[in-house]
């Protein structure tokens, strides 16, 4: 939304693919005045494998009118593998930026800030390209205002099946991991309470305590 | 299965032409999943002569060295060079280091090369024929073992979580030249912001004194700094601490963040949040200090003290002060 106000970008589509809920997340996004929202209902991405997503999105993006720029998330909805975004460039054939906080527009072009190993590395790029932003002050969703979450009650959410896509005989194909288990991670300790009638006792144990452990 | 290519980009695979304890450690990962095939050691940007001699007796057969800064070139244009690379070799197994290149490398890799990403490998084994490769799903709750169902399998392994190799320094491997490429694309790098190094690469840290929300507010939070020093460590964040603007991002410990494996880490007003404590796996000892008895941080700690961080804070520093006099 901050590139349209800047007039980076003429037009914000929103689309997400998924089961239950993900109406009302597009609908959401209308709430703060995206252009038009894109619903791809598709029960069959609750897999760990990013591939299947990456396809599903893919199509239906080239679906749409001419698209510049694709803004993912980073990992959160391809359970943490951090792929679908990097996938969706490579299967569109653009360049991918990965891991952004910041993207804008000055009498330079487009730029973006991202992580990079030894710290942060700002770039200037072209579009088409796909862009997965992390969490970063700058880029929380705005406050809705009221007459617009009203308006985008009413709007129309394009709603695409696999059908559609020309995905109906099944996502397998696009499928390049096997998953074998998933068990649980969550590992727990006897934790040793340090005690003590007061604060002053209570730090001055750990102070001790802290030092013993210490490496040297 | 075929030779394995071990990735390293400087600042993370190597340091002054140097490798790192990270590649040793991706070159252990290779060699637990590739059993007895060669690895290759692919150097992306400037070495000197010395990455060859201090990879030698590590079953490194090659070294293949890209004379080209990758910061000044870009993925994408590494990207290409490795697509052609894997192309020409047709390594079974590509190890990448899983930071902020690494997790885009590789599952761009593996896409262009009819591969399969694996990002954020804790643990390989081989099992019955095939390789199988653990990470950490659901924000650290849970971990998947997966198969690549294509080759190469591209993974990118969380650093600490492999054992690193120990060079012997027989057999140095031949090195092999490779020229750049021009750019190729329309991303370009402008400026590089290198973050603040004082104390030591939260990653090699052995002693980290991290806080979060409980700090309350920056005044508090940069005293960790003089707790850290009092303890030879460096300080570390929580998301929460990042958010509030108390700490940089490059600071933050966890799933989003960096992942650590100090000797000694303590927790300061941190709740223990199931994507903070993913960051934690190859601590320790853990140490929690937190006001809410019943904070999760608890629950994965060694060593507690319930209480508040702005009480214990400065009369921690006072008494550790007082004890080395």
């Amino acid at each position: 939304m901050q590139l349209r106000d800047a007039g980076a970008v003429e037009h914000v589509t929103v689309m997400a693919a998924g089961g239950l809920g993900t109406v009302e997340i597009v609908r959401k996004a209308l709430g703060v005045r995206a252009d038009a929202g894109v619903v791809i209902d598709v029960n069959e991405l609750d897999s760990l494998d990013p591939g299947p997503t990456a396809e599903v999105l893919a199509r239906a993006i080239e679906r749409l009118a001419p698209i510049g720029l694709v803004l993912a998330g980073r990992q959160a909805g391809d359970w943490d593998n951090g792929q679908v975004g990097y996938l969706l460039g490579e299967r569109l054939g653009w360049s991918s930026i990965g891991l952004a906080h910041r993207v804008w527009m000055d009498g330079d072009g487009l730029h973006v800030s991202r992580d990079h190993p030894r710290g942060l590395e700002q770039l200037r790029f072209r579009p088409p390209c796909v862009i997965t932003i992390t969490s970063d002050d700058s880029n929380g969703l705005r406050l809705a205002k009221v007459p617009d979450v009203l308006a985008a009650a009413r709007k129309a959410i394009t709603t695409w099946t696999l059908d559609d896509l020309k995905l109906a005989a099944g996502l397998d194909d696009f499928s390049r991991l096997e998953v074998l288990t998933v068990r649980s991670a969550e590992r727990t300790t006897e934790v040793e309470l340090l005690g003590g009638d007061s604060p002053t006792e209570k730090v001055a144990a750990l102070a001790g305590r802290l030092l013993e452990l210490r490496p040297t | 299965m075929g030779d394995s290519f071990v990735v390293a980009w400087p600042g993370t695979g190597f340091e002054s032409g140097v490798p790192t304890r990270i590649s040793l450690e991706q070159i252990g990962a290779a060699r637990t999943a590739a059993e007895s095939a060669p690895i290759r050691f692919v150097a992306l940007g400037p070495t000197s002569d010395l990455v060859a001699k201090e990879l030698a007796g590590t079953r490194i057969v090659e070294v293949i060295a890209v004379a080209a800064n990758v910061d000044e070139l870009g993925n994408d244009e590494y990207l290409e060079l490795l697509d052609r690379l894997v192309a020409e070799r047709r390594p079974g197994v590509v190890v990448l280091a899983n930071d902020a290149r690494g997790r885009e490398l590789g599952p761009r890799l593996a896409a262009r090369c009819g591969g399969a990403a694996i990002n954020d490998v804790i643990a390989v084994r081989n099992e019955d024929g095939r390789t199988i490769w653990s990470r950490p799903c659901f924000g650290g709750k849970a971990v998947a073992d997966v198969v690549a169902r294509r080759t190469p399998a591209v993974v990118t392994i969380r650093p600490r979580s492999f054992q690193a190799v120990v060079p012997s320094g027989e057999s140095e491997p031949p090195t092999t030249a490779l020229a750049g490429l021009a750019n190729v694309s329309g991303v370009v790098s402008e400026e590089i912001h290198v973050a603040d190094r004082s104390g030591a690469r939260l990653e090699d840290a052995k002693v980290i004194v991290a806080g979060g929300r409980g700090m309350g507010g920056q005044e508090m939070f940069d005293r960790l700094t003089e707790l850290a020093a009092l303890l030879g460590g460096t300080v570390g964040a929580s998301l929460a601490a990042v958010d509030q603007g108390w700490a940089r991002v490059e600071q933050q410990v966890g799933l989003t963040g960096k992942f650590v494996g100090p000797e000694l880490y303590i927790a300061v007003g941190i709740s223990g949040a199931s994507q903070h404590i993913a960051g934690l796996a190859a601590v320790k000892t853990l140490v929690a200090i937190n006001n809410d008895p019943s904070a999760p941080i608890f629950r994965v700690a060694n060593l507690g003290v319930v209480l508040d961080a702005n009480e214990a804070i400065p009369a921690l520093i006072d008494e550790l002060r007082r004890r080395r006099g």
